[in-house]
């Protein structure tokens, strides 16, 4: 029986697809480069990481009329941190559990539906996913079990797999893949679990491995002499840490990738001791072989599980009359970042103020290279407090910067902070091996914390604050849009509410309470001449985790927020 | 409704699903993917029963799964109340294999004493010792720490609490499914598996 299946399996290879119902337009370099209006081609929306539509019939005076005109539930619980992309009128989701999701953006009738079982025994820190990526007539999605796929566009039909990973390892992928000119790059997590991380490039026709780029060199390789040669951390570089698990942003004119690297591991620095690069940097690659062209490293030695996994977004920021190529990042450790970019890939520190309460860094030299209060770092055998706690200033939701009003929209969390003393934990293949036991991990807030959660709206030209929006009682866990429309729509709160705010005034003119909270980034596109704004809502995940501890500490309400994916679409009311 | 479900074709799975709105079959939809046309071979191979993927057996000695003494039997006098888990995996008594082919097989041990220990629980440990699946039913992650009240056992994930005295009930979540159970008898000392896990192997697969 297993033999006649097989035989008709190999039969059906000569078969075509019939399958013309939709109409699907391949994405090329010309049209990721220069995105039409009307499509949300990659997770932040262009290759500078603006997470901004031009779009603008949705608009501070017609903004009050934004009514759901479809949803659509993704079957599946914890957090939900996907973007939709749209591409003419196709919509792809992802959600928890290893699922993609092709819908009608005008309509919301599914498509087809991707879905990888784990495999048997599998475990990962987190379930989650951060969306596809677009090239061709081919949708790219990383499964949490360490497989990159290509699927049809058209049918959701497997093209190729190719391994990126060991799962075994303690390695995993939540990672929203990036093309760039046919190549397909995936960075895996696992810094807890003393993976040395990487980002991998593969051919988007093949499926097969193009480059390899460890973030911790190799003894012998440029940046080694950062980590310690000899003596009981010699093998230190070798569990690391430093993972790619946030996709990068890329430059076309100067053919450059800037990509984020995360936390140090295991997350205390006195066992890796020297400035081990390039943890907490944001590294300048070329695309086409992986070499690494320039970096920054925001803070050295890392020990405070401040992950740089965020890619600094692309702006040309004016400066004496002059629009200089600049990168604008607000960090996890605290601070808020203006570089210059050079064209040779070289990473020049300009600028970094603190953004929310932060007690480490006592100062930054004319390099950006901080110095440290001690009292505040801590180590292996040695408790310390320090703010902002390990899900910094900001954790991996996107900020949007907007052309029109020159400013950056970041979702922070101030006035939070953490106490943790280290240990030595032998790594077991498959085993949490951070330094520190998760009970152990304290949270550190006000009894009753005026506020956490905000928004801040940055002038970069300036470099000053021209609005700020504070969440009573709730974290901020979602991600910002900003549109052509003046508008920036903004979830993240334990309350479920989405919210559309005046990008100049950071005054709320709409809100629409949702089924879960939002912890996955808006988009906006439009079909037939209407615009949409897109977002799921699905809590869960760190935004899950902290709420219950903020229930335990501060009293706050629920303790569980309702877990459950919904994919909403907004439009005018007519 | 689904297309590509899983990322290998089962040989032993109706193709002929119906997909979505396009009106293509299964069938169809899989033609074209030349890389799948070997996967089938694969699963074939895979599902063959085999001794080191096998799910415990009454009778099976529990081997250490880690550390300096891997693969060497576990005994009661190597635990002690309080401390850390250990990992084992079970062994064919026959045969000696150890059936370490799936991560489901992995087994925690710990000792408690016997005032924690519930009517429930009791037949199936042993001088103290009681064995439940290491992996967590939340997120899949081995359970590795032991609670400051010699009793529970935490996942170290996201802290998923499992009362080892009590049928690896939940008692912190985020888990909500409670660790299933490998009742366990001692013979001169040796840990022995006395029945088949109670209860489910890991996390619910949503």
């Amino acid at each position: 029986m297993k033999k006649s299946r097989f035989a008709a399996l190999l039969g059906m290879m000569v078969v075509p697809a019939v399958c013309g119902a939709i109409e699907y337009k391949p994405v090329t370099h010309e049209r990721l480069v220069s995105p039409e209006p009307e499509n949300w081609l990659m997770a932040k929306g262009n290759y500078y990481g603006w997470n901004y539509s031009s779009l603008e019939q949705i608009n501070t005076r017609n903004v009050r009329r934004l009514v759901p005109v479809w949803s659509y539930s993704t079957g599946v619980g914890s957090g939900h941190e996907a973007p939709a992309l749209v591409n003419n009128g196709v919509m792809f989701v992802t959600t928890p559990y290893n699922q993609v999701l092709a819908l009608n953006a005008k309509t919301g009738e599914l498509i087809w539906k991707y879905k990888r079982e784990f495999p048997e025994g599998f475990g990962a820190l987190h379930v989650t996913s951060r969306g596809v990526a677009l090239w061709g007539d081919k949708v790219y999605f990383a499964n949490l079990d360490c497989v990159l796929t290509a699927l049809d566009a058209k049918t959701g039909s497997i093209v190729w797999e190719s391994e990126v990973c060991d799962w075994k390892e303690g390695a995993y992928i939540t990672s929203v893949p990036h093309v760039v000119k046919g190549k397909v790059f995936i960075g895996p997590s696992g810094g807890e679990f003393g993976i040395r991380g990487n980002l991998q490039a593969f051919d988007a026709e093949t499926g097969k491995r193009a480059w390899q780029r460890y973030s911790v060199p190799a003894p012998g390789e440029p940046g080694s002499e950062t980590w310690p040669q000899e003596g009981r951390w010699k093998d230190a570089w070798k569990i690391g840490g430093g993972t790619m698990w946030m996709q990068g942003n890329y430059d076309p004119k100067t053919d450059l990738l800037y990509w984020g690297v995360g936390n140090g591991s295991p997350w205390f620095g006195d066992q890796r001791p020297g400035d081990n690069l390039y943890v907490a940097s944001v590294l300048a690659l070329n695309p086409n072989d992986g070499n690494i062209k320039g970096h920054f490293q925001y803070h050295w030695n890392d020990s405070w599980d401040w992950a740089g996994m965020n890619a600094p977004t692309l702006i040309e920021v004016e400066r004496d009359g002059k629009k200089v190529p600049s990168l604008v990042t607000p960090q996890r450790n605290g601070y808020m970042y203006w570089l210059d970019r050079q064209d040779d890939g070289r990473i020049d520190y300009v600028r970094g103020v603190p953004y929310v309460k932060q007690n480490v860094f006592k100062s930054l030299n004319a390099e950006g290279r901080p110095t440290y209060n001690e009292q505040h770092k801590p180590g292996t055998g040695k408790q310390a407090t320090y703010c902002p706690s390990l899900w910094g200033g900001k954790d991996w939701p996107y900020e949007s910067y907007n052309p029109k009003t020159g400013m950056m929209y970041v979702p922070i969390n101030d006035n939070h902070c953490m106490s943790l003393e280290g240990k030595v934990q032998e790594r077991v293949p498959g085993q949490w091996s951070a330094g520190v036991d998760i009970p152990d991990i304290k949270l550190l807030v006000d009894k009753n914390p005026a506020w956490i959660g905000g928004i801040q709206a940055w002038d970069v030209n300036t470099g000053q604050t021209v609005w700020k929006e504070k969440y009573e009682k709730s974290w901020n866990w979602g991600s910002i849009l900003s549109t052509g429309g003046g508008l920036i729509f903004a979830g993240g709160t334990s309350d479920r509410v989405f919210r559309a705010y005046d990008a100049k005034t950071g005054r709320q003119l709409w809100q629409f309470k949702t089924n879960s909270g939002i912890i996955a980034p808006p988009t906006s596109f439009a079909v037939d001449g209407i615009q949409y704004i897109a977002v799921t809502s699905g809590w869960g995940v760190d935004a899950a985790f902290v709420q219950g501890l903020m229930h335990d500490l501060s009293g706050w309400e629920p303790k569980q927020v309702a877990q459950g994916g919904v994919i909403w679409v907004f439009a005018l009311q007519d | 409704m689904h297309a590509g479900t899983g990322n290998r074709i089962d040989p032993d799975r109706d193709a002929d699903d119906e997909l979505g709105t396009c009106g293509c079959t299964r069938r169809s939809l899989l033609a074209g993917a030349l890389a799948l046309t070997l996967a089938p071979l694969q699963v074939a191979a895979q599902n063959e029963p085999s001794a080191r993927n096998a799910r415990p057996r009454p009778g099976d000695r529990l081997v250490f799964s880690d550390g300096e003494r891997a693969g060497q039997p576990v005994s009661v006098a190597d635990l002690a109340i309080g401390v850390a888990p250990r990992f084992a995996y079970p062994a064919d008594a026959a045969t000696q294999t150890v059936r370490d082919g799936s991560r489901l097989n992995q087994v925690l041990l710990v000792r408690l004493e016997d005032k924690d220990i519930s009517d429930q629980t009791r037949p199936h440990s042993a001088e103290g010792v009681v064995a439940y699946s290491a992996i967590c039913t939340h997120y899949g992650c081995p359970v590795t720490l032991m609670h400051e009240n010699k009793r529970a056992v935490i996942c170290n994930c996201h802290g998923s609490t499992f009362d080892a005295g009590n049928n690896g009930e939940i008692t912190v979540g985020p888990a909500t499914r409670r660790l299933a159970i490998l009742p366990i008898k001692s013979v001169d000392g040796a840990l022995i598996v006395a029945a088949p896990f109670i209860g489910r192997l890991g996390p619910p697969q949503e």
